[in-house]
């Protein structure tokens, strides 16, 4: 085994090349691993890196469970190892009615839901679990609005934003942002 | 063919066909610094056995594309990396230290498939590291993504 130096070289050189390989979940568990770990794990590039590695692997699956009983929320879940049995549900989210679900766009998602007669547009990792809602509060959507919403959803490659384009088909066109720099995907 | 001193005296002959895969060998033929023997002193002789076996297998790797040999290729990487973790660990640092880039990514992959359902704590025993977090800190990342430190497939062994 190497000797106390060189493991000190190791953690300079090394734990990326290895963090780099981490599934998301680990990343989130192995900050607590030390403080250089979660300042890499936490700088804005190694999330560029990372989703840039992550691109060259297998694909995860998003099982989105439509038929959920009753008023069960829906429920979505994503995994490292193809497509899980419906018990193992570890990795689930609960959500109350999605009227939209858009993407993938670098692992993020755009979804539109009805919450206490509302509408709620929110960016998602489903790899991290975080959830951004959108400033819709100038934007004042009716559930059952005559008119149809319609949503589109992508990254900006000159800013690196991710942005959402709201399109109402009588006034026009609404756009809104989502600085989404910080997330894993 | 290319001589090459491990750390505890052991020399091996190497084809430099296969030698230069190593970046920083390659860089010391170029310039020609390269002496008739190149030691390595942060390598011992097992690990660099074990540098040597991946380099001459790997030494015709555009070939195997051609003559359809990548099945091989990929079995003889899947049974290279099946060693213990203390060795994986030195194998690591010599792909680093000769920076060779392949060897790198197949070794850090294992090491990475190796660690990543393990806790927090098997962690920083297999990697010997020591935590500099407080305990409030610790505590404000696990509030964070409390989902993350649970589940069936963490496991707690070091090994």
């Amino acid at each position: 085994m190497a000797t106390c130096d060189n493991v000190g070289a190791f953690l300079e050189d090394v734990a990326k090349e290895i963090l780099l390989n981490f599934p998301v979940k680990s990343l989130l568990r192995f900050k607590c691993v030390c403080k250089k770990w979660c300042a890499l794990i936490e700088d804005p590039k190694f999330t560029i890196e990372h989703l840039n590695c992550s691109k060259k692997k297998p694909q995860q699956f998003l099982i989105y469970d439509c038929g959920a009983a009753d008023d069960a929320p829906a429920v979505t879940v994503t995994s490292d190892y193809g497509i899980p049995s419906p018990s193992q549900g570890d990795n689930s989210q609960r959500f109350g009615v999605i009227l939209k679900l858009l993407g993938c766009v670098d692992g993020l998602f755009f979804m539109e839901r009805e919450i206490d007669k509302g509408i709620l547009c929110s960016l998602w990792n489903p790899a991290t679990g975080e959830m951004r809602h959108l400033p819709a509060a100038s934007m004042e959507f009716q559930p059952f609005d005559v008119y149809p919403r319609h949503f589109g959803f992508g990254l900006d490659p000159m800013t690196k934003d991710y942005k959402v384009v709201y399109h109402y088909h009588r006034d026009g066109l609404l756009m809104f942002k989502g600085f989404m720099e910080n997330l894993q995907t | 063919m290319v001589k090459l001193k491990s750390n505890d005296d052991k020399e091996f002959e190497v084809e430099e066909a296969a030698v230069i895969q190593s970046e920083m060998i390659k860089n010391m033929i170029e310039d020609g610094c390269a002496t008739s023997v190149i030691p390595l002193p942060n390598i011992d002789s097992k690990t660099l056995i074990k540098v040597i076996e991946y380099l001459n297998k790997h030494i015709n790797m555009g070939k195997a594309a051609e003559t359809g040999e990548e099945d091989d290729l990929k079995e003889f990487d899947e049974q290279f990396v099946n060693m213990g973790w203390e060795e994986l660990f030195d194998v690591i640092m010599a792909a680093n230290y000769l920076n060779i880039h392949e060897l790198m990514e197949l070794c850090c992959q294992s090491a990475a498939d190796r660690l990543k359902n393990k806790s927090v704590r098997a962690v920083r025993e297999m990697l010997k590291i020591t935590n500099d977090l407080t305990e409030e800190e610790e505590q404000e990342i696990i509030n964070d993504a409390p989902w993350a430190f649970e589940g069936p497939e963490i496991d707690d062994t070091v090994n």
